[in-house]
């Protein structure tokens, strides 16, 4: 089976991935930053690093995200032609990838967040998505555990131990931002705050989600699908139990572009 | 926002309307692809008055190169020379100081006229703006600086801020149902507030049925007394006869052009439904509004007939769009980008549903009643009707008959009607056609909150699901 990269252009973080007959060889997740279409040539670079590939070997490349269109391989290279996908029917493939029975799929990146309801041959029945504010989604938490000086892979181990829950009240990110000061500054605990934090961000993808309608079985992908807190909260309001996989959440689309690349050889 | 010069304070936005138009006019019948205008712009404007110069360089490019294009050229052109008279009149008016009505969109001109009044549609800008690379958000902030929120209809609230501004004469009076819409409630009773002139708000119903027709055109009677105050003059039955009588020719036009539109592939471009809803607003009731909807429905015959520019590029399949709320009203040519991308075809919107109404005009409680039910039938108010049963079936029976391929929602984000029923909508679709549905925030005048690139992104995205099978 030929080699096939995938990407997932972020507004935060670029993820590639390698698939050599449907399996994930290697994985590579970047800053955007402000330049798309460097950050990519330099993801795909550590990518063939990353796997002991040659540029020549490559044979399909999918790209999907918001950045899809910004990435080209540069006048130095000339390889498979990059097939964009949209995200949310990479979202999809790459869902039925990780789990064959899924059949729905909460994203929850950097900026939106999206959700997808699809068949079983990844065909998008119905999928909804956050509008124009970050707030629900992963950005929120970046902001919020930098007001908080704490570390944004740990906002959900603290947010766990906490005694009681403070209300985070705001649905927007800034004012967010102010209502943690103030709660710092009134003696509030960290753990709380974090606790607040986790289960505002779940309230407002609940909201999304149930707009939509769950399908079972649904998994949940994007950067805060690694915060075991707001999975907990969400499943709790969701009244369900979110299927667990083996790869990383934040690699479902680059992986589903990659499908897609490998489908047209 | 810009001040207005001396000589164009009241009508600055009305000559702007008149100067684009004629500028439209002079292009599409000058020159036979964009290229060739653009070749030929730097003498143009050197023979444009300064005032001609800034309108040209105000123009949206992308608008004006699916203007030309010649699936949309006729249309346009046909569009043009219609409003160019209209706003001359309207200037015209003015300046004579011929009472002036200015009317919620759900309301047809016809009585208005037959009452003695220049009447002029205040959301009019909602249309007209799409126009230019300003749009009208200068004029929407200028109202929200007085203190009103930004959560407001910006279909409405460029109006009170063309007036404040000076762009805009504040009319003798200003006329609409009750139908829930806070937006245009608050803004109209702002320029009563602030320049004096009158306000008559008739009361709407909620049910579309014989009582709710009778309770409504009952209001309608109500209200004609103290326009006719206002106006100083009575009702003149045969000129609102003549009127009824046009606006039937137009409707039945809508009604059959919306018949061509279950043809497959659709052969209507998508880009006309704006140019409709202006030309509705503006002209119903005279010949010039039937002449276009009787041009737009031959233009849509003859491509049947293999005649004419198809609306989709050859090759391409169509996937059929129900757009179950409103258009984008400030990118038009977004939906000739859909043709042109996807395939992607526009069968309707909320904005541009016009159901064949034939009114009687016998006599003049039965064209008062017809004009009555026109406005229960048109956009916002058959939304507000009954619990949203009469517009979710509506929109059901659209999506069924015309075999619509998906759903798209751009709901106005300060409607509440709208919102309300996206997801009941949503899951009929799905539930009852197995359609699949997509809906996203944007604002009918206000490019800031879904930008023309996010709205690409967006319905592509959701294209392409549709395409994958």
């Amino acid at each position: 089976m030929p080699f096939v990269i995938g990407m997932d252009v972020g507004l935060v973080a670029i993820k590639g991935v390698i698939l050599e007959d449907n399996h994930n060889i290697a994985q590579v997740i970047k800053e955007t930053g402000v330049k798309p279409a460097l950050a990519a040539k330099a993801c795909y670079d550590e990518l063939l690093t990353k796997a002991n590939l040659s540029h020549g070997e490559i044979k399909g490349f999918g790209v999907t995200g918001w950045g899809a269109k910004r990435v080209s391989l540069g006048p130095d290279l000339s390889g498979p032609d990059l097939k964009i996908k949209s995200e949310v029917v990479c979202l999809a493939k790459g869902a039925i990838w990780a789990l064959p029975t899924s059949r729905t799929v909460v994203d929850i990146g950097a900026q939106i967040v999206k959700v997808a309801r699809f068949s079983e041959n990844a065909k998008v029945k119905r999928f909804d998505q956050s509008d124009k504010c970050a707030a629900g989604a992963g950005r929120f938490l970046d902001i919020m555990s930098t007001a908080l000086e704490l570390d944004v892979a740990r906002l959900g181990k603290i947010g766990a131990s906490a005694s009681k829950m403070v209300e985070i009240s705001s649905q927007c990110s800034v004012f967010g931002e102010s209502e943690i000061v103030s709660y710092l500054n009134t003696g509030e605990k960290i753990e709380d705050i974090a606790n607040g934090i986790n289960y505002s961000i779940a309230k407002r993808v609940s909201t999304i989600v149930m707009r939509l309608g769950l399908e079972e079985d649904i998994i949940v992908t994007g950067g805060v699908a690694q915060n075991p807190e707001v999975i907990r909260y969400l499943e709790n309001m969701l009244g369900t139990e979110f299927k667990r996989y083996n790869a990383n959440p934040q690699v479902i689309g680059a992986i589903g572009a990659a499908l897609f690349a490998q489908e047209i050889l | 926002m810009e001040p207005v010069p001396k000589e164009l304070e009241g009508i600055e936005l009305f000559q702007r309307y008149l100067t684009t138009f004629e500028l439209i006019k002079t292009a599409l019948t000058s020159f036979e692809t964009v290229e060739d205008l653009m070749s030929a712009a730097p003498e143009i404007l050197k023979t444009l008055p300064e005032y001609g110069v800034k309108v040209f360089q105000s123009l949206r490019p992308d608008l004006v190169v699916a203007a030309f294009h010649p699936k949309n050229r006729g249309a346009v052109l046909k569009c043009a020379e219609a409003q160019i008279p209209f706003w001359q009149g309207i200037i015209d008016d003015i300046k004579a100081d011929k009472p002036q009505l200015e009317f919620w969109f759900a309301q047809g001109p016809e009585l208005f006229r037959a009452l003695g009044f220049s009447p002029l549609c205040s959301e009019v800008t909602m249309v007209a703006s799409a126009m230019y690379k300003e749009g009208c958000e200068d004029a929407i902030d200028k109202f929200r600086m007085k203190g009103f929120a930004d959560h407001l209809c910006t279909a409405n609230v460029a109006y009170p801020g063309y007036v404040m501004n000076g762009n805009w004469k504040p009319p003798h009076v200003m006329v609409k149902p009750g139908t829930p819409c806070p937006s245009s409630n608050l803004a109209y009773q702002a320029i009563q507030k602030w320049y004096g002139n009158e306000y008559v708000m008739y009361d709407s119903t909620y049910y579309l049925d014989k009582d709710g027709l009778m309770h409504q055109s009952d209001a309608i009677k109500r209200a004609i007394p103290k326009l006719e105050k206002i106006s100083g003059q009575k009702l003149d039955e045969d000129l609102f006869r003549q009127q009824m009588e046009e606006s039937n020719k137009t409707y039945a036009l809508c009604g059959e052009l919306l018949e061509l539109r279950k043809n497959k592939p659709n052969p209507d471009p998508g880009m006309h439904r704006l140019l409709d809803l202006l030309m509705m607003v503006t002209l119903l009731g005279k010949p010039s509004c039937t002449e276009y909807f009787q041009f737009i429905v031959d233009e849509a015959k003859e491509r049947l007939s293999n005649g004419g520019t198809p609306v989709i590029p050859e090759g391409k399949k169509e996937i059929r769009a129900l757009h179950t709320w409103a258009m984008n009203a400030y990118t038009p040519e977004l939906y000739h980008w859909l043709e042109e991308t996807y395939g992607m075809t526009y069968i309707t919107c909320g904005l541009s549903y016009f159901i064949d109404h034939q009114v009687d005009t016998s006599s003049v409680d039965s064209m008062i009643e017809g004009w009555a039910q026109r406005i229960m039938n048109f956009a916002m108010e058959r939304q507000s009707m009954s619990f949203g049963d009469v517009w979710l079936d509506d929109m059901i029976y659209l999506a069924k008959d015309w075999d619509a391929d998906c759903g798209i929602f751009g709901g106005n984000l300060s409607c509440k009607q709208g919102w309300a029923i996206s997801k009941l909508l949503a899951d009929r679709l799905e539930d009852e056609l197995n359609i699949p549905s997509t809906r996203f925030e944007i604002e009918l005048s206000d490019k800031r909150t879904c930008p023309p690139d996010e709205f690409k992104h967006r319905i592509g995205s959701f294209v392409e699901t549709i395409l994958i099978d």
